[in-house]
């Protein structure tokens, strides 16, 4: 049997997002984007602890990039979609997409 | 670049009570929202959130392990009766016959090996249910988990020696049936459970962290890039530089300075 890897409703947000940005983006553009497209402020606390949980499971990969002064020395890391992660979003985009169509009663109300 | 408000207080905080791989990329973040003309009230509410959200990710992450240790312990009563029935069949004959001080040190390993064993079998059984943990365990990650039970263990052992007050040889009452059940939470063996907790943190893949050698190589490479970059702006932008923060400044080495 096939192992699903299951994505919480922000674990798919940061997939999207990372994949709008373009890979290779770290924490800064990312929460900013995610507060924009949300509507509202983005702990980057929660923000960093749902990429390490979305890395152990290898739906993203991580480098350490350079340091510079305005983050007092300390590293960026960027972020990017892995082929697991890409497959994961395709699923559950597809198992939405099928729950959305399954409810013709209210199709119309949420459009 | 708008004025950094200091927030050493917070930083530190940030940078020793965060768990997880991400932490110096975190704060850095931070620090550059913060540069940006982010303000240290929005600041401090980061790292609270940032603290809050690590230290219930790793409870959650330590609940099962918890939950299933302390389920574990509850069946010592059960293994110690069957394993009571076979030690005296596993010691051969001549080890009984042997003379002062081999009869004690008999003695205490046939007290204290059948807890060893249930640990470990309770690990081990912990293990096979947990692929994931299985898939990024090394030898030496094992071998330090057992072997960080064995210290818990001997630790507890102590501690129930010596809450016992047994008149000496205080050690032989390591070979009372109900021993590792003195201290107990109602079914609950609090130092095996204990025992058993911390071999399963050991190997959780949110226990680990870079070795010590690493994260001060890394802080060394970051200080030099640091010292590099600045090095580079004063050339490009010397009257920039009066407007950076102090702790930038002190970073970087003098040396580095036009003449």
């Amino acid at each position: 049997m096939a192992e699903h890897n299951y994505l919480s409703e922000f674990e798919l947000m940061l997939l999207l997002t990372i994949l709008r940005l373009g890979n290779d983006v770290y924490g800064v553009p990312l929460s900013r984007e995610l507060s924009i497209l949300r509507g509202r402020e983005v702990a980057a606390g929660s923000v960093y602890a749902a990429l390490e949980r979305l890395e152990t499971k290898g739906l993203v990969a991580s480098t350490l990039g350079e340091s510079t002064p305005e983050r007092g020395g300390r590293a960026k890391r960027y972020f990017r979609v892995t082929e697991q992660g890409l497959r994961a979003v395709h699923e559950t985009r597809r198992v939405l997409s099928k729950l959305w169509k399954s409810l013709p009663s209210v199709r119309g109300d949420f459009a | 670049m708008k004025t950094t408000v200091s927030v050493p207080v917070a930083t530190w905080l940030l940078e020793h009570l965060t768990f997880g791989n991400h932490r110096e990329s975190l704060s850095g973040d931070l620090m550059e929202e913060l540069r940006s003309g982010r303000s240290a009230g929005w600041y401090r509410r980061q790292v609270v959130a940032a603290i809050v959200t690590g230290v219930w990710t790793a409870l959650r992450a330590w609940i099962p392990a918890l939950v299933f240790s302390a389920g574990w312990s509850m069946l010592y009563p059960a293994w110690r009766t069957i394993s009571l029935r076979w030690i005296p069949h596993a010691v051969p004959e001549q080890w009984l016959a042997l003379s002062w001080p081999w009869t004690t040190v008999l003695e205490l390993a046939c007290g204290i090996v059948p807890a060893i064993t249930f640990i470990w079998i309770g690990f081990l059984v912990f293990l096979v249910f947990r692929k994931d943990v299985i898939a990024q365990l090394s030898p030496l990650r094992l071998i330090g988990s057992l072997s960080a039970s064995l210290n818990v263990l001997l630790l507890a052992t102590l501690a129930l020696v010596h809450h016992l007050k047994h008149p000496e040889p205080g050690l032989l009452c390591v070979t009372r049936e109900n021993f590792y059940l003195v201290v107990h939470l109602y079914n609950v063996s609090v130092p095996l459970a204990m025992s058993i907790f911390v071999a399963i943190c050991r190997v959780l893949p949110h226990a680990h962290k870079p070795p010590r050698k690493r994260r001060l190589a890394r802080a060394w490479i970051d200080r030099l890039t640091l010292a590099k970059t600045r090095a580079h702006e004063r050339i490009s932008a010397p009257e920039e530089l009066a407007s950076q923060p102090p702790e930038v400044a002190k970073l970087a080495p003098n040396t580095f300075l036009p003449a």
